[in-house]
């Protein structure tokens, strides 16, 4: 099964995933439910920002699904580069949409293949530079 | 299928749970109805004349054509029905651990959710059911064959308590804690999956706290805890004076229903008065919180110190279980403290998945109501993990923290593409109750 809700993923969500993987075409992509609450859809896929753009895009409205192409420096061995999935329900949503987006969850993540980093974000410290850091550090 | 998906008739969904059964329509955000599990009988004895074909007049009697004598129960069920006294009226539960037992008892629930409170016909609707994380396979077996050849139902599915309640708190990935009436838990749920060898549980919830208070506070005031349905007229005394009351006539009260009705004021005693100690218990300082008066039915009144804390302190260090006076005392050793279960629980799971559930705790069940609960889970498990990032999660709407599994049922089962996740009619047809650990494999 799709996932919990049998909520399913459009493909074009897929598309601009492989764009991002393995053209480096987009920095980030935003998904989303559409509004009959049916399936996941695209939102936005954005070709240059920061991660400080990105996360306040992320944490502008209400939930969404992200990935992230998420670069930094290791240490001794120079510059990285990790794909980061979020699931970006926070606190203050409705129960409505926690329950939908968190049951819908598995119908997108696992489809990508190539996340290296899992991200499930209910507040901004979640979500910031210095935490998805620090998962990317400890992931190989 | 799309029949019964969406908006064209709803799901009912109902959430037996040990104290409370909630029953309801897919969509809306509370249960329409709320009673309790607990249900009343009344065994009447009915005989059955012997079969007139064999009574013959040169026959010496035998036990075979005496007339037989059979039980018959009469169920009550409700809340009204429940608390009102009767005559030889006992009071029964049909959960034990969460677990089903009493089949019978469970129907007339069902009975009572579809005919009295809810008013529809279970064939016109799918019906959605909640289970304890531990529930057996036969026990959803039994639910799947009890929706469909007794009830007829459109279509049936069973979910679990923590991932539902995992779900409407917006994380697929959690650790839920669910304090409620008979039982405690911590269920590490990964990706909306439960993984089974984190469950954590004890019988030391809500009521164990009740009964706890009710022992002390008969042994401490020398004072029998008088139910509403005793008295027939009170008069207002001092604090601390005896009560001055005229009982009514009760003959052939049962000894269940009584404690029933006193566990009622003590679950009132513990909303009003009862609070967790926010850091580790410590008597000087308990000492020095203001006390809260409490006023029992037959108009005996108090303030109350140290056991407002004390005894809620049991959930926090099965060390402060006061023993029995008569008859056995409780085994206490293998009993661990939320905090414990809770790093237990976590302890168990991979390495990788550990940082995310200790930031992903949730509080749920209405014992978590208590004042200071959080707070103290938060600080006693912040000492026992210094390293790593804490965060609990607990509702603040009231509703939420008492019904997060029928919540979350509710939303899921009016999705629209929900429809596909149902075992339907013909499903069950085809594959038989077994299906359900296919199709309800969370
Ligand atoms: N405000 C409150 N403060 C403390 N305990 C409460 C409060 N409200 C309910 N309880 C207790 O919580 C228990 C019921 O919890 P609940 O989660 O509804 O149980 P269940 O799901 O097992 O039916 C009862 O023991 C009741 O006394
Ligand atoms: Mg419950």
């Amino acid at each position: 099964m799709s996932s919990s809700s049998g909520v399913d993923l459009s493909e074009e969500c897929l598309e601009f995933f492989q764009d991002l993987k393995l053209k480096k075409k987009y920095k980030y992509i935003l998904y989303k439910l559409d509004d009959s609450y049916k399936s996941i859809v695209l939102e936005k896929a954005v070709e240059e920002a920061t991660y400080d753009d990105f996360v306040s895009e992320l944490t502008s409205s209400g939930p969404r699904y992200a990935v992230y192409d998420f670069d930094y420096e290791k240490p001794g061995e120079g510059q990285r580069s990790k794909i980061a999935f979020y699931s970006w329900i926070p606190d203050d949503s409705k129960v409505k949409d926690k329950m939908l987006y968190a049951s819908s969850k598995d119908a997108i993540r696992k489809r990508l293949v190539g996340v290296a980093i899992e991200i499930q974000g209910t507040d901004l410290s979640e979500v910031s530079y210095e935490a998805v850091l620090e998962k990317a550090s400890r992931s190989n | 299928m799309s029949t019964y998906g969406g908006d064209e008739v709803s799901a009912i969904v109902l959430d037996v749970g040990s104290c409370w059964t909630r029953a309801g329509y897919a969509g809306e955000d509370t249960p329409k109805a709320v009673f309790p599990t607990s249900y009343g009988y009344i065994e009447e004895e009915k005989e059955i004349p012997p079969d007139p074909d064999t009574q013959m007049e040169d026959v010496i009697p035998t036990s075979e054509n005496k007339p037989v004598k059979s039980v018959e129960k009469r169920y009550i069920i409700g809340d009204t029905g429940v608390a009102a006294w009767r005559e030889n009226m006992e009071i029964k539960n049909p959960l034990v651990d969460g677990l089903i037992q009493d089949w019978d008892a469970l129907e007339k629930i069902w009975d009572y959710a579809f005919d009295k409170s809810l008013r529809i016909d279970p064939k016109e609707h799918p019906i959605f059911v909640t289970e304890c994380a531990w529930n057996t396979r036969d026990i959803r077996e039994r639910l799947t064959e009890l929706a469909f050849e007794k009830y007829n139902s459109l279509a049936f599915y069973v979910a679990k308590n923590p991932v539902l309640s995992a779900f409407a708190a917006g994380r697929p990935t959690a650790v839920v804690m669910d304090c409620g009436a008979s039982s405690t838990s911590c269920v590490p749920v990964v990706d909306g999956y439960v993984l089974k060898k984190g469950i954590y549980k004890q019988p030391i919830a809500g009521d164990f706290l009740s009964e706890q208070l009710l022992q002390l506070l008969q042994q401490k005031f020398d004072i029998n805890v008088v139910p509403h349905y005793m008295i027939a007229k009170k008069t207002s005394v001092d604090p601390d004076q005896p009560a001055n009351v005229e009982f009514k006539e009760r003959p052939n009260t049962t000894g269940s229903y009584h404690k029933f009705m006193q566990m009622r004021i003590m679950q009132e005693f513990k909303e009003s008065v009862c609070q967790v100690s926010e850091v580790t218990y410590n008597h000087s300082s308990i000492n020095t919180r203001p006390m809260k008066y409490f006023e029992f039915p037959d108009g005996f009144n108090t303030s109350n110190g140290s056991l407002r804390f004390s005894v809620p302190e049991i959930l926090f260090d099965p060390r402060f279980i006061t023993q029995p006076q008569d008859g056995p005392n409780f085994d206490t050793s293998a009993l661990l403290g939320i905090p414990q279960m809770i790093h237990q629980s976590i302890g168990v799971c991979d390495i990788d998945v550990r940082p995310n559930l200790l930031n992903n705790i949730i509080l749920t069940g209405a014992t978590t109501l208590l004042p200071g609960f959080a707070d103290r889970v938060n600080h006693e498990l912040s000492s026992m993990n210094p390293g790593p990032k804490i965060k609990l999660y607990a509702a603040g709407n009231t509703i939420e923290r008492k019904c997060s599994s029928w919540l979350g049922g509710s939303i899921l089962s009016s999705l629209g593409t929900f429809h596909q996740l149902w075992i339907s009619r013909k499903e069950y047809d085809d594959y038989g109750r077994g299906i359900v650990e296919k199709k309800c494999d969370n």
